[in-house]
């Protein structure tokens, strides 16, 4: 329990830092630092399988590919600020009370009757035995889904001859 | 052994559900054909001899544009037909369901798909060979919408559209569209984003994904009140984003001005039909008392969409406010968390689909009609351009009239019976319960039908009050004038005859 506390309070720290740092790459690498802070949270909840996935595919792929586009667009360079002052007490005021409501609520969950979970329940067995069995339409549907954004990705990102480039 | 017997009973019911959803089956063959049929054909659209260059374009388009209609005929044939047998089946170990009303929203989703590819033709528009494939696409995640009845399926099914519509409305290409798409797209991933943690807290509370077994409302009504409300807030702001109610609506003007005009109509029929019936779905399995927050949300859609609309120059823009204030009325329905209310909303939602469609066929071919050149900076779509077009064609004229009449909601046409029925639901309520919220809603609503008149007669009075420009000539070919007259025809019939379309809706 006590290392799940460490764990909770690295993870906030690290996520509040991706706002708060003003250099964009340092933003990117702290967010590599929550997604593994979150697979550690996978560990713990005996969901082994999904803590390699996340580190793979999240941190390992997906960050380091947003890290090249950051540096190659060299936004390092500190804009001015866009948004007034008024606009920033708005959504302050705003993300604050949907703060302090979801916190409400969540104390007001009663979680007592929370049934110990069998060891076996991470493991890619398990997962494999939902995936293929009560699962299998939503499995098979995530791929007309995927094509579907593979294709307009390609179409919007592909360059005809003479096409204008903004 | 006996695993070995579960294993066999479990493909036997894997293989009838797939039996069972053939129309979605085929129309992802189809998917996937438009896709290889897209690319043999661009190659030989693209060979340049000269002469038939413009010949072997035009093939190209006219085969994909081909395979997609006969395709949807087919789909749609296959869906009527699954009228006869109509036992609510649960397919995929109870992800689907299949029930009339599922079928009979399919039916609608799978015509409006027809409707937009008519459109397409009869205002001759070239895309490329992408665009028929995602609509399909769009179609087949209509499709699922209507059929879930499990969360991830929910989600899953929302998905597929918004990614598909999010392509459709960037597809022109231009900046403009590529504004618009970017818009849509960081609206619909915040709203899915919160709508996915909504249905993981509900998850949470009920240990099940399954929104029609009695464990879920069980579950729900065992949590803490406040709780169990906050997520099912969370998880209708995904459904809300797709029927842009307020406020989840900022999106809607700049998508709609963005898009190609008959894709605009298209997304300001069908993925409302399908969110609503996923709502209704929704509502009818939770026990909580939505009926203050559901007034709330209505209220201030029509409030924002008529207001808005009053100041709008531009026609696509216009109508998209206005699609706002309808998604206020119809919501007027789920108010009432009556059959009646249901009832009256599945009639809106055919009374808007012929509005709709016809509306933005008319503003569309005014706006592209031969002569009308504006300046770069302009719109073709600007208020202005319809001076005096109903003088030069008045058949075209009184074909705008009946629509923004019934768009306001006034007799002779559908659309009054359309608010009419929502608002006596609306008054039964009222009287059940003898909430202020309700009476404040129902005076509001009238209300705000009045301030609508406003705008939507501004279109038909600038065509016939006031003079065109010199030497402008507007005539409609004999294709473009008959599907509008097979659109608008069924909003005179619908008022006449609103008992008959009523009582196949109550037979659902």
């Amino acid at each position: 329990m006590n290392f799940w506390y460490f764990l909770t309070a690295l993870t906030l720290l690290s996520a509040s830092m991706v706002i708060l740092s003003k250099n964009p790459i340092h933003s990117v690498l702290y967010l590599v630092f929550t997604f593994f802070c979150i697979s550690g949270h996978y560990v713990l909840l005996n969901a082994q399988f999904l803590m390699a996935v996340n580190i793979v595919v999240y941190a390992g792929a997906i960050m380091v590919l947003f890290l090249f586009v950051i540096m190659m667009m060299d936004l390092s360079k500190n804009s001015p600020d866009s948004k007034s002052t008024l606009t920033k007490l708005a959504g302050a005021i705003l993300g604050g009370t949907l703060l302090v409501i979801l916190i409400a609520a969540s104390r007001k969950v009663d979680l007592k009757d929370v049934k110990p979970i069998d060891a076996q329940t991470g493991m890619v067995e398990g997962l494999g035995q939902i995936l293929y069995r009560d699962y299998v339409l939503p499995f098979e549907l995530v791929s007309i889904l995927f094509f579907v954004a593979m294709v307009g990705a390609v179409m919007l990102g592909k360059r005809e001859a003479g096409e204008r480039n903004f | 052994m006996t695993k070995k017997i579960y294993l066999a009973d479990l493909l036997e019911h894997i293989l009838e559900s797939l039996n069972i959803i053939s129309p979605e089956v085929f129309l992802g063959a189809v998917f996937l054909l438009l896709i290889i049929a897209e690319l043999f054909l661009y190659k030989y659209a693209s060979q340049k001899t000269d002469l038939s260059e413009s010949t072997n374009e035009n093939t190209y388009q006219n085969t994909l544009w081909g395979i997609t209609l006969i395709s949807v005929l087919i789909a749609l044939n296959q869906v009527i037909l699954q009228f006869s047998n109509t036992n609510d089946t649960f397919l995929f170990g109870e992800m689907l369901i299949l029930d009339s009303k599922a079928i009979f929203f399919k039916a609608l989703n799978t015509l409006s798909v027809f409707f937009l590819l008519a459109h397409i033709y009869v205002s001759k528009r070239k895309y490329a060979g992408e665009f028929y494939p995602l609509v399909i696409s769009v179609l087949i995640g209509l499709n699922l919408m209507t059929m879930s009845v499990n969360l991830l399926m929910i989600y899953l099914s929302i998905e597929i559209v918004s990614i598909s519509s999010y392509i459709l409305t960037a597809f022109n290409k231009t900046r403009k569209a590529a504004e618009g798409g970017l818009k849509y797209i960081l609206f619909g991933a915040a709203a899915s984003a919160v709508m996915l943690y909504g249905m993981s807290l509900l998850y949470g509370m009920t240990g099940t994904l399954n929104i029609a077994s009695p464990d879920f409302s069980r579950g729900i009504a065992q949590t803490d009140n406040i709780a169990s409300t906050i997520a099912i807030v969370l998880t209708l702001c995904g459904f809300l984003f797709k029927i842009s109610a307020s406020p989840f609506h900022i999106w809607t003007p700049d998508v709609y001005q963005s898009a190609p005009t008959p894709i605009v109509a298209f997304f300001a029929v069908a993925p409302k039909i399908a969110a609503f019936l996923v709502i209704i779905r929704f509502y009818s399995a939770v026990p909580n008392d939505l009926q203050v927050l559901t007034a709330v949300i209505a209220l201030a859609s029509i409030t924002f969409g008529n207001f808005s609309a009053l100041w709008q120059k531009d026609t696509k823009r216009l109508l998209a406010y206005s699609t706002i204030a309808h998604t206020g009325f119809m919501l007027i329905g789920l108010v009432t968390l009556s059959e009646l209310g249901v009832k009256s909303v599945v009639f809106y939602l055919i009374v808007s689909l012929f509005t709709n469609f016809s509306a933005f066929l008319l503003i569309d071919l005014a706006a592209n009609r031969t002569g009308n050149d504006v300046p770069e900076s302009t719109s073709k779509f600007a208020i202005d351009n319809f001076k005096g077009l109903g003088r030069i064609n008045p058949l075209f004229g009184i074909l705008v009239v009946i629509v923004m009449i019934s768009l306001a909601g006034l007799p002779p046409t559908a659309g009054f019976f359309a608010k009419l029925n929502v608002f006596s639901a609306l008054w039964e309520a009222y009287q059940l319960s003898g909430r202020q919220i309700l009476l404040l809603l129902f005076a509001f609503g009238l209300l705000n039908t009045v301030i609508s008149l406003f705008f939507y007669l501004k279109i038909p009075f600038l065509m016939f009050f006031k003079e065109s420009e010199e030497g402008q000539t507007f005539q409609l070919s004999t294709e473009q004038l008959a599907l509008a007259i097979l659109l608008v025809l069924p909003i005179l019939l619908l008022f006449f005859k609103a008992d008959w379309l009523m009582n196949i809706i109550s037979q659902l």
